[in-house]
């Protein structure tokens, strides 16, 4: 640009070092006036001149209609598919790149784009949503407005005069109607079949997290041994330690509080307030020292009424069943004349409990101490934690039996020898003192009630393992009946019932304790309430017709199953009914958990009763029997614990069945 | 079937305030199983507005159900492609709707669309051109200025 030859020297050096001075850069000002003048003179050659205007026109034109056409404009720019701002905004700015970051979709997503097969689009969906809101809001203004205002608007909108033009466009409003009825009718069961598929989303996902449960309650049980086996080697080696440090033997006998408490003050009512008062809900929860640590709680996540597991127990019909909890120890015996002892958790037997005479009758588990009430007028005390046992080994061994003139052996005194047999070392002691066949029997704590053929009640101290209260029932109904036989008031009396006194029903059909309150039904269809501390009938219930099979009460209501097909539920503080409700055959056993009344009357099911909701229904094997082709005996006996049921039936199978489901945990 | 996509203009029209709450307290109240319909008006709702944060939502909305929902797929390609043109981000807009175009070559809303980004593409790159040129004469100048003052010492 700049020529050094043909300008004189002093005075370039002089305006450039002028130049450089000012603007320290290599244009001088000559130089730049020339340039701006050159521009100047094309601009307004090509511009100014009306002659020459013409070709610039027409080329600029030409240019930008060649601009304007989007095939140049992206063969222009190809190269960058973005615009120049798009690109700095892409790269500068922190927020656009996060969101970029979170719209971004990957190309093998972009790749499966099925079909479209859907009925309505999401659009029409969204019209179909809100134009109604829209119609509405105008309808709202239109009302509020004036009626000239209304004339007006009529005006403005040009509506149709002629009556065809009308009615055509009144048709084509319909049809738009119809059309988004019918778009808002495919969102609705669309919207249906997607919650459809969530569900069953959800159910298989619930379905794995239940397995897990499963598994983790195995384990659970598995290092629950491990434990007891460390603190049994522990509790050794302490023991011996503390031989070989005292030298002292020691001689461990077991406390005996007199706990003897023989208040003889007269009660005018069924039940003394002391007494109620410590009658435990069941909906608190029970605070028992357990042999387990954890309470197992997968049962309470099955569908109502589903099936846990089922067994044949026994080759004959079972007469009385137990279980501590759920997922615990059962115990169940049956016609055969053997009591056998299963593990709930892993479904198999752990042994027999041998000694009885005949067949039991009746048994109850507590803990780890089982009753069983026998034929030959016998109760014998278990010890269930004796039992050798390991989770891990098959022990299914059945073991020779056990000498009886066990009694009174209290195995706190009894060491622990190695035992070869799983049960040997259960046996606690036994009760004789009836005449004929225990029928019922109850514990609670240290007091044991049981009722006979003999037709006896009998009150036991566990502690000292005697009998210490014989109630007679002949003579207590006496007894009422000589007492209060004024008017028409005959409770107490012993009645005979309706029908032909059944020769198979037992004299005593059930009965229950708590403190020193005693209910028991018996064959005359009655139920007596006993005070243990005087030794009388308080009060007496009178309305099954039939005898009294099964009794149960907690602490607001006492429930009672009978021969006549009936189950009552009478209101323990005033001693009238509650409700009541019958099937179609006699009820043979009834238990109630917070829930629901379990009764066996004679099907294949369990009649289960819903207290909260009023609702009647079955659990069982003979649910779906018809179409398996099976025909499942009878249920004979129940039990049912926080929503666990166990049932026992004519052929010796025990069924076990949830009757809970999710509704356990609304009751908390 | 009448029409089953908007216009692009249908974009530029936005809901009022209280629709538009209308549909996000739907969207709120159905909460992590919100139904797709739902979804889709309330992300449909925010590209419509005017504030460049709500279309930035409705987009996102709108990809997750692209993610989730496959039989949607072809639909939400369209609104993505008209989200972010709204947004300026042509780059991706064409991406969405040039796939539209290919399984759907006769879809007039996509191909009004597609041109409708090249025009915006086309005049933003015209600007970016001259503003690239003119920052070219201007280093140039410099450039030559630098050069001439080193030459000249």
């Amino acid at each position: 640009m700049a020529s050094r030859d043909d300008s004189p020297a002093a005075r370039h050096r002089r305006t450039a070092s002028e130049e450089s001075g000012v603007l320290g850069t290599a244009l001088t000002t000559r130089h730049i006036e020339a340039f701006g003048r050159k521009v100047t003179t094309t601009a307004s050659h090509l511009i100014g001149d009306p002659s020459s205007s013409i070709h610039y026109q027409h080329a600029m034109s030409e240019l930008q209609k060649e601009l304007r056409r989007p095939g140049i404009q992206q063969r222009v720019f190809s190269y960058a598919k973005a615009s120049p701002t798009e690109l700095v905004r892409s790269k500068l700015s922190t927020s656009e790149i996060q969101h970029r970051a979170l719209t971004y979709l990957p190309d093998e997503i972009l790749a499966n784009i099925p079909e479209d097969e859907n009925v309505y689009s999401l659009f029409q969906g969204f019209q179909a949503t809100l134009p109604e809101e829209e119609s509405e809001r105008r309808k709202k203004q239109r009302r509020s407005n004036l009626k000239g205002q209304k004339l007006l608007e009529g005006a403005d909108d040009e509506e149709p005069t002629t009556p065809l033009e009308k009615l055509k466009k009144e048709r084509q409003k319909l049809n738009h109607k119809l059309e988004m009825m019918s778009v808002r009718k495919n969102m609705c069961s669309s919207e249906i079949r997607e919650i459809d598929n969530k569900i069953s989303n959800l159910n298989t996902m619930r379905k794995i997290v239940l397995d897990r449960l499963g598994d983790l309650e195995q384990d659970e049980v598995q290092m629950e041994q491990d434990l007891l086996e460390a603190d049994n080697r522990l509790e050794d080696m302490l023991e011996e330690l503390d031989d070989a440090a005292t030298l002292n033997p020691t001689a461990t006998p077991p406390t005996e509080i007199d706990i003897e408490t023989e208040i003889t003050e007269e009660e005018t009512s069924f039940m003394s307030a002391s007494i109620y008062e410590k009658l435990p809900s069941p909906k608190a929860k029970r605070h028992k020292p357990s042999r387990r640590k954890s309470m197992p709680i997968r049962h309470e996540h099955f569908e109502a009424g589903s099936s846990i597991k089922e067994f044949q127990a026994h080759n004959d019909m079972i007469t009385a069943l137990d279980f501590d909890a759920p997922f615990g120890t059962m115990v169940t015996s049956a016609l055969d004349d053997t009591v056998r002892v299963w593990d709930l958790n892993l479904g198999r037997c752990i042994g027999l409990l041998e000694g009885h005479h005949a067949s039991v009758r009746c048994l109850q588990v507590e803990d780890n101490i089982a009753a069983t009430g026998s034929m030959d007028a016998s109760i014998r005390l278990w010890d269930l934690s004796q039992a050798e046992y390991s989770t891990r080994l098959d022990s299914t061994k059945e073991e020779d039996a056990e000498d009886d003139g066990f009694a009174f052996e209290d195995s706190n005194e009894t060491p622990q020898p190695p035992q070869t047999s799983s049960m040997q070392s259960c046996p606690l002691f036994s009760l004789e003192a009836h005449v004929a066949e225990v029928t019922a029997l109850h514990f609670r704590g240290d007091t044991l009630v049981s009722g006979s053929a003999d037709k006896t009640l009998r009150q036991w101290d566990l502690v000292k393992g005697r009998c210490v209260q014989t109630l007679d029932v002949l003579w207590a109904a006496a007894q009422a009946s000589s007492t209060m036989n004024s008017g028409s008031n005959n409770d107490g009396q012993w009645r005979t019932t309706g029908r032909l006194p059944d020769a198979s029903a037992d004299f005593v059909g059930a009965l229950q304790c708590f403190d020193a309150a005693l209910a028991c039904g018996t064959a005359d269809g009655m139920v007596r309430l006993w005070d243990l501390r005087s030794g009388q009938v308080h009060r007496s219930l009178v309305g099954h017709t039939g005898p009294v099979t099964c009794l149960q009460f907690d602490d607001v209501h006492l429930v009672t199953g009978s021969l006549d097909r009936s189950i009552r539920i009478w209101d323990l503080r005033t001693g009238s009914i509650h409700d009541a409700y019958a099937y179609d055959n006699p009820i043979t056993s009834m238990m109630f958990d917070s829930r629901r009344i379990v009764a066996a009357a004679g099907e294949p099911v369990a009649k289960i009763y819903d207290k909260t909701d009023g609702r009647h229904w079955d659990c069982g094997a003979g649910m779906n029997a018809e179409e398996e082709g099976r025909s499942p005996a009878s249920v004979e006996r129940v039990t049912v614990k926080d929503g666990y049921l166990t049932e026992g039936r004519k052929d010796g199978v025990v069924g076990i069945w949830t009757s809970a489901g999710e509704a356990l945990s609304d009751i908390a | 079937m009448a029409y089953r996509l908007p216009d692009a203009a249908d974009a530029d029209s936005p809901l009022k305030p209280d629709e538009l709450a209308v549909l996000r307290a739907q969207y709120e109240k159905e909460g992590p199983y919100v139904g797709v319909q739902t979804k889709f008006n309330y992300a449909w709702g925010l590209i419509k507005s005017s504030s460049r944060s709500e279309q930035q939502e409705g987009v996102r909305l709108l990809s997750e159900i692209f993610r989730n929902e496959p039989n949607r797929r072809r639909e939400c390609l369209y609104y993505l492609a008209l989200g972010n043109y709204k947004l300026g981000n042509y780059q991706e807009a064409r991406r969405y709707n040039d796939l539209l175009l290919d399984h759907e070559p006769a879809n007039l809303q996509a191909a009004s669309l597609r041109g409708l980004i090249d025009d915006k593409v086309a005049k933003d790159g015209l600007m970016g051109v001259a503003i690239l040129s003119g920052v070219a004469i201007a280093a140039a100048g410099v450039g030559a200025m630098i050069l001439r003052g080193a030459r000249r010492r």
